[in-house]
């Protein structure tokens, strides 16, 4: 973890009647710094926090949008909820797998996209609908999706 | 007045306070099934089978979690409960590959809920998710797709064991559990205690010895042979061979916990090396002989030493191992029939300053306390022990009583576990006690934070005290010790505050030149806060091997005769000697070290060495080599051809903990039926049966036709303790002396209204440096000791799968020392101390202070004994085994000493 990290940590601290309160927002931070958390990384932070490693372990699982494997450049994640799976996400989500030739879950093999599904994100008036990294890109079909997941670098 | 009853299928059940509807129904024998909820664990909540009808609620509730209340109607087993159930356990299956669970024979609590309801197979879709068996353990086994994360093993983890190993990783469908992050088994925090292996409905988490289950012909309560703690244990077996051993549910000391050691180290018991037949030397080999010739040959030669060289030529070391009917008769035979005082046991080189310093100061030698103060005290103190490795269910029922809010103050150099649970740590340098614990005792008495009345009732030496303390410096104190002192101001300020407090201590104060003065100066402490006979409070010395406290009490010892009756004391050499029809010596024996010394200067011709392995436990070990080298005659009894039994010029087969009969005594005077689970192999006999056939060989007459006929002997010989102990009293959780009479309970805590021997006893006196501290060109203090997966000189453990588990002895030293010194982690490093060398791995760490190295000597081949010395506390003769001068060097550096 790097020292600029550390210190942004250490300043979450006060704001917390407990420590291990600014366990989430710390995760968040050593994932915006490496792209995903790992086991190493989960013990570094229950060194901090002073909790046992399988406590950070449990809190990084349970959230879905925590990553503890790398991930690839972009996030694309598809939301499978039941609005959206009524308006079609589930045949969305296997057009968009066979085009980038991956499972959900999956990254590609040139490390460009990780591909997954999502709970209900709130956008049901909109769906289906994709997150694509912090963006939310809505009223979709597969010709729309294919369009801006081509275009991603 | 109101009847307060409530109702459980039609049965008045009356209320108990707290009580949930589970509990007072299976009070009253209504069982109602539960997944979640364990035995001795909180309940979960989540499972929902233990759902209840409430009459005037429409919903059914947990019974796990519902209080009784006045006027409830329960009813536990209508219609509709049981579809409920029959479908919770339906869903649950689901998320099983078909034929993991197996109801048509069931082998599990989760396997016969399923017979029960008979659903063999789900009716809803498979939602197996894909799983993989966890098998990097040597003991234990995960296989996820058994479980059903009912969540008892994270709950027994943390609420016996308290180690926190598991969690739930993931979510929804994607639950499942996990160890440490990502770890395996083997990798994870795990100490291999079993308590969550005890605990899984389904067998998810197991262990390779209910795998190989086969059904057990016997079962057999008997005593731990391992540490002092004494956990009662159940040990089946079939066909004469040890199956699986489990913590007994309902002990008094263990209730039902065990650790890796006791539930798991067993193999040593049928390894293929167990002695099996009496060797004799011939030359340079040792060759089987008849236990006839055997004992014909011994009695002959003890017999002619004796005749040559007087009886003070002939010496015994009994087994701190082997029960107190062994070492009762093997002194009585040395001090009877052969007219020598030269007896002692291992306490020598380990408790011995403690016992002596209890019993000057308050006495008696013992524990005053029991374990369950452990669970009383509101803030306990360690000393110089590392009770969660040493002594793990005593480590785990401290991790317990501190999570439950008990202040924890640790005095040790080195960060050991409970360090970690803390709320003062005082990391102090070893061999300095003395100066800690009078700094400790100025600031209570100068702050007032004494108690009064207790010291002006039941204690001498207060005043003397209070002016020795004034001349004491604080600061100059605190600079010896190495520690600031804020946190002496720290711990003694807790002290004060929330005292009564327990001390358990260990070998870290006694094995000191200053060990006796070690364990006086806390004792202090325990005085100043009124703390020695109350409940929860009061001195408790971890003892460390299972009968050392026996092996005391039994007389093991050069100047006290079968329950600390002076030999000095014509009375007692006279009614002794009456029972016995024989006469005790006057002249005052010798101790280990001094009959080491003795051979080695050959003024001790022979020896006889039950079960201690001295040339490889014994500091300088170069030297007690030479000393077994010169002797005319060496006698060993031991499973093993240990180190020592090289040596031998008769070696003995000995039975082991789990093969004899007799007793053992606990570190809390507790003492407890050993019971023979399996024969011993081969010609190996129980040692007290050995004692008996050696002494009728020199003439005496002794007619004991089991363990329970020397116990009697025992009760006679030393009243005043053991009067009221015989076999059939003993029971399953045995009695805690004293005991004076067949009506008295046993004792829970000794010097509760005064002290055995009066009045208390302050003690004034200063810390003196062991001459270890300041040695030129020996930079580094080193200091011996044990850790969790082995036992003493690891003759058990190493023929155990704990060699996986810890495969060899390794240096910590300081990342700091480790930078300097070029070491690094794994590499190996000479070893230097004035007395000898040996070469090491070393393990960089923490736990350590800088300047100080840590080396355990479970392993012959560490020789860790080569670098301990000839220093010993001069009024116990306790070998220094803590505080050694060494210097390092690594192979590639060659670097001079600083
Ligand atoms: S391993 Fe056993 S005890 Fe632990 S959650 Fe799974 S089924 Fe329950
Ligand atoms: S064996 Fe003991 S320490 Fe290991 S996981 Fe189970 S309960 Fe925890
Ligand atoms: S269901 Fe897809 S956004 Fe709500
Ligand atoms: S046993 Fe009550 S909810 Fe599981």
């Amino acid at each position: 973890m790097q020292a600029q990290t550390l210190q942004k940590i250490e300043a979450l601290f006060e704001k917390y009647p407990q420590k291990r309160g600014a366990l989430l927002p710390a995760i968040y931070l050593v994932q915006a710094e490496k792209g995903h958390v790992d086991s190493d990384a989960a013990r570094e932070l229950a060194e901090l926090f002073e909790l046992q490693p399988v406590d950070v372990w449990e809190v990084l699982t349970f959230y879905n949008m925590f990553y503890t494997a790398p991930q690839g450049r972009h996030h694309v994640y598809v939301c499978t909820n039941l609005p959206c799976s009524l308006r079609g996400a589930r045949s969305l989500l296997k057009g968009i797998e066979s085009h980038l030739g991956v499972h959900c879950g999956q990254t590609t093999a040139d490390g460009r996209i990780t591909l997954g599904h999502e709970e209900c994100l709130g956008s049901c008036g909109t769906a289906p609908m994709m997150r694509v990294d912090g963006e939310y890109v809505e009223n979709l079909d597969l010709v729309e999706a294919k369009r801006v997941i081509d275009g991603l670098d | 007045m109101i009847d307060r009853n409530a109702t459980i299928d039609g049965m008045q059940v009356s209320i108990h306070a707290d009580e949930t509807v589970l509990e007072a129904a299976t009070r009253v024998g209504v069982t109602i099934p539960t997944l979640c909820k364990g035995r001795d664990l909180s309940p979960e909540g989540g499972c929902r089978l233990c759902l209840v009808e409430v009459e005037g609620t429409s919903r059914p509730q947990a019974a796990c979690h519902t209080k009784l209340a006045d006027g409830m109607v329960i009813r536990t087993a209508t219609d509709r409960i049981e579809s409920l159930r029959r479908d919770i356990l339906d869903l649950t299956l689901s998320a099983h590959p078909d034929q993991t669970f197996d109801a048509s024979s069931p082998q599990t609590e989760f396997e016969e809920l399923l017979a029960q309801y008979d659903l063999h197979r789900s009716s809803y879709p498979d939602r197996a998710m894909p799983a993989t068996l966890d098998q990097t353990h040597p003991y234990l086994r995960y296989d996820p797709s058994r479980c059903i994360l009912c969540r008892r093993c994270i709950d027994a983890c943390e609420s016996i064991q308290g180690q926190f190993v598991f969690s739930i990783e993931s979510r929804g469908i994607q639950s499942s559990l996990c160890y440490g992050d990502d770890d395996s088994f083997l990798d994870s925090g795990c100490v291999a205690c079993g308590a969550c292996v005890d605990r899984c409905p389904t067998a998810a988490i197991t262990d390779i010895d209910r795998i190989a289950r086969v059904k057990s012909d016997r079962v057999t309560r008997t005593t731990c042979g391992y540490c002092g703690v004494g956990c009662q244990i159940d040990v089946r077996s079939r066909d004469g061979r040890i199956t699986e051993i489990g913590g007994a549910k309902d002990a008094v000391v263990n209730r039902g916990h065990l650790c890796a050691k006791g539930r798991y180290a067993h193999a040593y018991q049928s390894a293929d090396d167990r002695l099996t037949q009496p060797l004799l030397r011939n030359g340079e080999h040792l060759e089987p002989v008849s236990w006839d010739e055997a004992i014909d040959w011994v009695s002959t030669r003890i017999l002619s030493i004796g005749k040559r060289w007087g009886p003070d030529a002939l010496g015994v070391f009994t087994s701190s191992r082997s029960t107190n009917e062994a070492a009762y008769l093997l002194q009585k035979m040395f001090r009877g029939i052969i007219g020598t005082n030269n007896i002692d046991c291992c306490a020598r080189v380990c408790h011995s300053s403690t016992a002596l310093a209890l019993r000057t100061v308050t006495g008696t030698g013992a524990a005053s306390a029991s374990y369950e103060d452990i669970e009383l005290a509101k803030c306990i103190v360690i000393a110089g022990a590392n009770p969660t490795e040493a002594h793990p269910v005593v480590g785990s029922r401290i991790k317990q009583a501190v999570l439950d809010g008990a202040k924890l103050i640790v005095i040790d150099p080195r960060r050991i576990e409970l360090a970690e649970y803390a709320t003062c740590f005082l990391p102090l340098r070893p061999g300095t006690n003395v100066a800690l614990f009078n700094a400790m005792a100025k600031l209570l008495i100068e702050s007032g934070q004494v108690d009064v009345r207790y010291l002006e009732e039941r204690v001498d030496g207060w005043s003397e005290l209070e002016k020795f303390v004034e001349g004491l410096s604080l600061e100059q104190s605190a600079q010896t010790c190495g520690v600031a002192p804020d946190r002496i101001a720290d711990a003694a300020q807790i002290l004060g505050e929330v005292g009564p407090a327990l001390f358990v201590h260990g070998l870290g104060l006694s094995e000191l030149t200053q060990g006796t003065e070690s364990v006086m100066t806390l004792c202090n402490l325990g005085m100043l806060t009124g703390s020695i006979g109350k409940p929860g409070a009061g001195m408790l010395p971890l003892r460390g091997q299972n009968n050392v406290q026996g092996n005391a009490d039994m007389g093991a010892m050069p100047n006290l005769v079968t329950g600390y009756q002076s030999v000095q004391d014509s009375g007692v050499r006279e009614r002794v000697g009456s029972i016995w029809n024989a006469t005790i010596p006057t002249r005052p024996g010798k101790t280990i070290p001094e009959m080491i010394d003795a051979a080695a200067a050959g003024e001790i011709r022979g020896l006889w060495i039950q079960g201690e392995d001295v040339a490889q436990s014994d500091p300088n070990e170069t030297h007690v080599r030479s000393a077994l080298n010169n002797l005319e005659l060496l006698v060993v009894q031991e499973l093993f051809l240990s180190e020592t039994a090289q040596y031998a010029d008769l070696v003995l087969p000995a039975a082991g903990a789990l093969e004899q009969d007799g007793t053992f005594t606990n570190g809390e005077r507790r003492i407890q039926r050993v019971r023979a689970a399996v024969e011993p192999p081969g010609q190996a006999r129980p040692d007290w049966e050995v004692a008996r056939n050696v002494a009728c060989a020199l003439g005496a007459h002794w007619t004991y036709s089991c363990a329970d006929d020397v116990m009697t002997e025992i009760a006679a010989v030393a009243p005043a303790i053991f009067g009221g102990v015989a076999f059939d009293r003993l029971g399953d959780d045995g009695l805690q002396w004293p005991c004076p009479d067949r009506t008295h309970p046993g004792t829970r805590r000794v010097h509760e209204s005064e002290f055995i021997r009066g009045r208390g006893q302050l003690i004034c006196v200063e810390h003196i440096a062991s001459p270890e501290h300041s040695v030129d060109g020996f930079p580094y203090l080193l200091i011996t000791g044990r850790v969790l997966e082995h036992y003493n000189v690891g003759t058990m453990t190493r023929r155990t799968p704990n060699r996986t588990l810890r495969a060899e002895d390794t240096l910590e030293i300081h990342v700091r020392d480790a930078a300097r010194e070029g070491i690094v982690d794994g590499s190996r490093v000479d070893i230097e101390s004035q007395w000898g060398s040996t070469n090491v791995v070393a393990q960089v760490s923490q736990r350590v202070q800088p300047g100080h190295v840590f080396l355990s000597f479970h392993f012959p081949e560490t020789h860790t004994n080569r670098l301990t010395g000839p220093q010993r506390d001069a009024k116990s003769n306790c070998p220094e085994y803590k505080v050694t001068a060494v210097r390092l060097r690594t192979p590639e550096t060659q670097s001079p000493p600083a």
